[in-house]
């Protein structure tokens, strides 16, 4: 308790820092630190310019203008000159605010303190309050960040500590592309950087992002001061309209401001005044034909009157009026105050009673026909939006009924902005990320699915009101709310109608987004299902033609063997054949590049497979020594066997055709890093050199004009098969000569156990049971 | 002297067909076509065939229906013809009770040696009064349950002399993986294909001379097993 006291007391003696806080050059903090201390000289305070760098823009002076200038002290080094802030003059002068610009920036060698902070520590410790400016790129925490996006790295930076214990922190905010018009206008002045380091400092890109962190700086600063300065966008606006822009700005827009409601309320105590004076003067005219007791209705009819019309503070105002009026006017003695009979007092008493009670009444029940009235009005509207939004079929439909709707319950401007695929903010049906809906709060309600800005508690200066877009399955994206009148952002009935439209929204989005991903799964179906049957037509219609080619060409064969013509014949069938393996490689090659890998995966055994595909080789390989060298632990691999046969089937064609009769294949397989390498080698020619990579693509072989047949398929089946198990495969040349060819496979978990047997080993033994 | 085999032949190609019958024919099989699988059933029906040859894409229907329709009421051997991508279908064929199969294209010879396999088994008398079977030095008594290599006992346990003796009375003719688990395991374990996968292995280890190039448990990727015996 004694340290806060002490802190606080500490608190009280030293001067406030506050500071002017941005996301870039050019946001206007300047400005509008001048315009404060405008703002501050106006209602009489002491304040002084200590240094104020206008970098010779008029806009700058001309707000400076009337403001006492401290001279700047001429610092001498190296036999340069340079005007820095003079110090000693500041804290002669001690005036209550100084003003002392830039706030990161470095002395001059030969200046009291190295950097200007140092100098407003003096200045605050000497209980003067000081203002000033910051980008968030000079934060020593958040420079290197920037200088990762921007690639400007700065000097001059400041520790975050002196941020963090600042009084308060004014952001002043302008929107990337308003910065980067004024940029182009040459309103920004970004020192000690080369020209084109600052041309790529200006870029949307950058700007977005340090945008981000000059929020997010902002709002981890647990700050009730926090407050905002919002310089509103007007897309190509020119120049003048600017200032108009800023000059709005620069008075501070206060979030919790309720402006005294005093007009209607005011208006409602004169009717009752009026209505009890017309009462009055009503009952003139009755008295001496009516009793006291019924002129004292007419009074109560006043009262109810007012009570209807202007509701409960009048009605009670009327009571007593009305009672003081009775009692002037027609209580005897006439127009005095006082009373004749003790009776009236009790006459006035219940006069009194009645006339509060019956104006309660009558206040609390027009007071709830207007909320149920309200409220139906409410429903209506909600009804209505629903049946609107379950009428759209499109996000961009959901969108604009959804802004519609908001902004006719709420006056203003409402937007809707919504994830697109790759997770960015985007207004439905354009690529515009909308340059007056501030996206870096946008993004954030996104990531954290909580309300921000206005009427909330994360940025409540923001002026808009951001909701997310809670669907069940996800945010969806976020509701941004701008009401002409802000304050209405406060009424918890208005926030409830706002989340309940937000949710609304969100649903209308999910449905149309789960639309979209069902029609576009039809559609894929639908052409899959289409090119399945064209391509299985086309393989029905070239092989039946073929295999009676074929056979034909066989039978003939034979049935010329002593012809001459029999070897012919023998010859187109061996075409055929060709044929139709070719055929079948296109056809394999088709169905591996457009049915996604439709893997059918068992577990196989390598040694099973590598006996198949031998064994379909048999013809081919002829008398050769195949030399198999499995590692007998080989696990079951996770595989299509019948596309791994075809893989072997192609690797050991392929060393059958490219090299001598006779000389050895040799097939090795082995489990290495959780990988099952198989590798084909051969004692051929090899590969010719710098083909090892290529010989994997479509129509290309080795070597160009080969007398060996073949397209050049077999190596791109190979690698499309392998790359759908999630496997590689390569080719180098042999130590000694030849080729090698390896593949791999992953190798999974091992399959689950197979039951063991209840018997003993023998099966005699079984017999016998 | 008993008459020459009658084979029908399902097959919606006529050029396919043509070659089929010449191939057959001179070998002195007496031939019957069909186009359609309706034509099919009914030649298959009134000729009392010894074999049937059923083409997969026939116009009228699958040839497997035609399988079907003949399984109902006949065990005659049924030979499949399809092309060589499509292994589901021939895993169906055989499924529905198909005896084999010969993929497109195929020559005079692969035809008729297939056909003269099959028509040689099933001329042999029926399952069960095989006592030995007898391959590549080995012998497999299925009275005795003993199974002898190179003269000397070979040692396998209870589930693999089932499956060997499924194979082995089988000869020539492919099992399907679902088949011979069904068989040897049990309809629960239908799917489990890496029993067979372990299984066979140790089988080839112990009766194949080289287990990577089997000669008598021969693998027929993606479809299943066929024991040959020679």
């Amino acid at each position: 308790m004694l340290s806060r006291d002490e802190k606080e007391g500490t608190r009280a003696a030293r001067g406030r820092l506050r500071i002017f806080f941005g996301a870039a050059p050019g946001v206007g903090k300047t400005d509008a630190m001048l315009a404060e201390a405008q703002r501050l000289r106006q209602s009489g305070c002491d304040v002084v310019v200590g240094i104020v760098e206008t970098h010779g823009r008029s806009d700058t002076m001309r707000l400076a203008e009337g403001l006492d200038v401290l001279p700047r002290t001429r610092v001498e080094y190296e036999g340069r000159i340079r005007d820095e802030f003079d110090i000693d003059r500041a804290l002669a002068r001690r005036p209550t605010v100084l003003l002392v610009d830039e706030f990161a920036h470095a002395n001059a060698v030969g200046s009291r303190h190295r950097k200007r902070w140092q100098d407003v520590a003096e200045l605050l410790d000497a209980g003067i309050d000081v203002y000033t400016t910051l980008d968030v790129q000079h934060l020593d925490s958040v420079n290197g960040i920037v200088a990762g996006i921007t690639g400007v790295k700065l000097r001059e930076t400041l520790p975050d500590r002196l941020f963090d214990e600042s009084d308060e922190v004014v952001l002043v905010d302008r929107t990337p592309d308003d910065l980067l018009q004024r940029f182009k206008e040459g309103k920004v002045c970004f020192p000690e950087q080369s020209q084109s380091a600052v041309e790529k400092f200006f870029r949307k890109g950058n700007l977005l992002a340090l945008r981000e962190l000059a929020l997010r700086r902002t709002a981890d600063r647990a700050d009730t001061q926090l407050r905002t300065y919002r310089i509103e966008h007007v897309a190509g606006a020119p120049a003048p309209k600017t200032r108009d822009a800023r000059a709005d700005a620069a008075a501070p827009r206060t979030s919790h401001g309720h402006a005294p409601r005093g007009g209607p309320d005011i208006r409602g105590y004169a009717g009752a005044i009026a209505l009890c004076m017309v009462a009055t003067v009503g009952a003139f005219p009755l008295h001496g034909f009516f009793a006291l007791s019924n002129i004292v209705m007419l009074f109560l009819l006043a009262v109810v009157g007012v009570a209807v019309l202007f509701g409960r503070g009048p009605a009670v105002l009327a009571a007593f009026a009305n009672v003081l009026a009775f009692d002037f006017f027609f209580v005897p003695p006439r127009f005095t105050l006082a009373i004749a009979d003790a009776q009236d007092l009790f006459t006035f008493v219940v006069m009194l009673i009645v006339g509060l009670v019956v104006g309660q009444l009558t206040a609390r029940l027009r007071y709830q026909a207007r909320v149920a009235s309200l409220g139906e009005e409410r429903a209506r509207r909600l009804f209505a939006m629903a049946r609107d939004l379950s009428a759209a079929l499109a996000r961009e439909q959901v969108t604009e009924v959804g802004e519609r709707n908001v902004i006719a319950m709420m006056p203003g401007d409402a937007h809707v902005l919504t994830l697109a695929a790759d997770e960015t903010l985007r207004v439905p049906g354009t690529d515009d990320n909308r340059a007056d809906a501030d996206m870096a709060i946008a993004r954030w309600v996104v990531d954290h699915s909580e309300p921000a800005g206005a009427g909330t508690d994360t940025l409540p200066a923001a002026g808009r009101l951001y909701l997310p877009l809670k669907a069940p399955v996800r945010t969806r994206g976020v509701l941004v709310v701008a009401p002409t009148d802000p304050d209405t952002l406060m009424v918890p009935e208005q926030r409830r109608l706002l989340d309940t439209c937000a949710a609304l929204i969100a649903i209308a989005i999910e449905r149309v987004h789960f639309v979209t991903v069902a029609q576009d799964t039809l559609v894929e179906m639908e052409s899959e299902r289409l090119r399945n049957s064209v391509l299985s037509a086309l393989s029905h219609d070239l092989r039946t033609p073929l295999t009676s080619l074929v056979g034909l060409a066989d039978r003939l064969s034979h049935e010329l063997a002593s012809d001459p013509a029999g070897p012919q014949a023998a010859a187109i069938r061996d075409q055929a054949r060709r044929t139709a393996e070719l055929v079948d490689q296109l056809l394999e090659m088709a169905q591996l590049e457009t049915r996604r890998t439709e893997l059918r995966k068992d577990w196989q055994s390598i040694e099973e497979l590598a006996g198949a595909a031998l064994a379909e080789l048999d013809a081919q390989l002829g008398g050769r020594d195949i030399d198999i060298a499995l590692d007998p632990e080989l696990p079951l691999v996770q595989c299509d066997g019948v596309l791994v046969t075809r893989v072997l089937v192609n690797l050991l064609g392929n060393a059958a055709k490219y090299t001598p009769p006779r000389s050895e294949i040799r097939i090795a397989a082995q489990l290495a890093n959780g990988v099952v390498e198989i590798a084909v080698e051969d004692r051929g020619p090899g590969l010719p050199y710098g083909k090892e990579r290529s010989i994997f693509d479509k129509f290309i072989r080795g070597r160009q004009e080969s007398a060996i047949p073949g397209v050049g398929l077999g190596l791109a089946i190979c690698r499309a098969i392998v790359a759908a198990h999630g496997g590689s495969i390569h080719a180098e040349n042999r130590d000694g000569g030849g080729a090698r060819f390896v593949f791999t496979l992953p190798a999974q978990s091992p399959p689950p156990p197979v039951e063991p047997e209840n018997a003993t080993d023998d099966v005699t033994s079984a017999r016998d049971r | 002297m008993s008459p020459a085999p009658q084979v029908i032949i399902v097959e919606d190609d006529a050029q396919i067909r043509r070659f089929v019958r010449a191939s057959l024919e001179a070998e002195s099989y007496r031939v019957a076509e069909a186009e359609t699988r309706r034509r099919g059933a009914i030649e298959a029906g009134t000729r009392k065939p010894d074999l049937v040859i059923v083409d997969l894409g026939l116009p009228d229907g699958s040839g497997i229906d035609v399988i079907r329709d003949v399984r109902a009421w006949s065990n005659v051997p049924i030979l499949v013809l399809s092309a060589r991508v499509d292994e589901r279908d021939k895993i169906d064929a055989l499924d529905a009770g198909a005896d084999d199969y010969l993929t497109k294209p195929f020559g005079t010879g692969e035809l008729l040696a297939r056909v003269r396999a099959m028509l040689r088994r099933s001329a042999r008398a029926p399952d069960g009064s095989i006592g030995v079977v007898a391959f590549g030095g080995v012998r497999v008594d299925l009275a005795a349950r003993t199974v002898v290599r190179n003269d000397s006992r070979v040692h396998v346990t209870p589930v693999e002399f089932r499956l060997l003796a499924h194979l082995v009375s089988h000869p020539g003719q492919v099992l399907t993986h679902r088949q011979l688990l069904r068989e040897i395991w049990g309809p629960s374990h239908a799917d489990d294909s890496h029993y067979l996968r372990i299984y066979m292995g140790r089988l080839r280890q112990k009766l194949e001379r080289e287990p990577a190039r089997p000669r008598h448990f021969i693998t027929e990727t993606g479809v299943g097993y066929r024991f040959v015996p020679d």
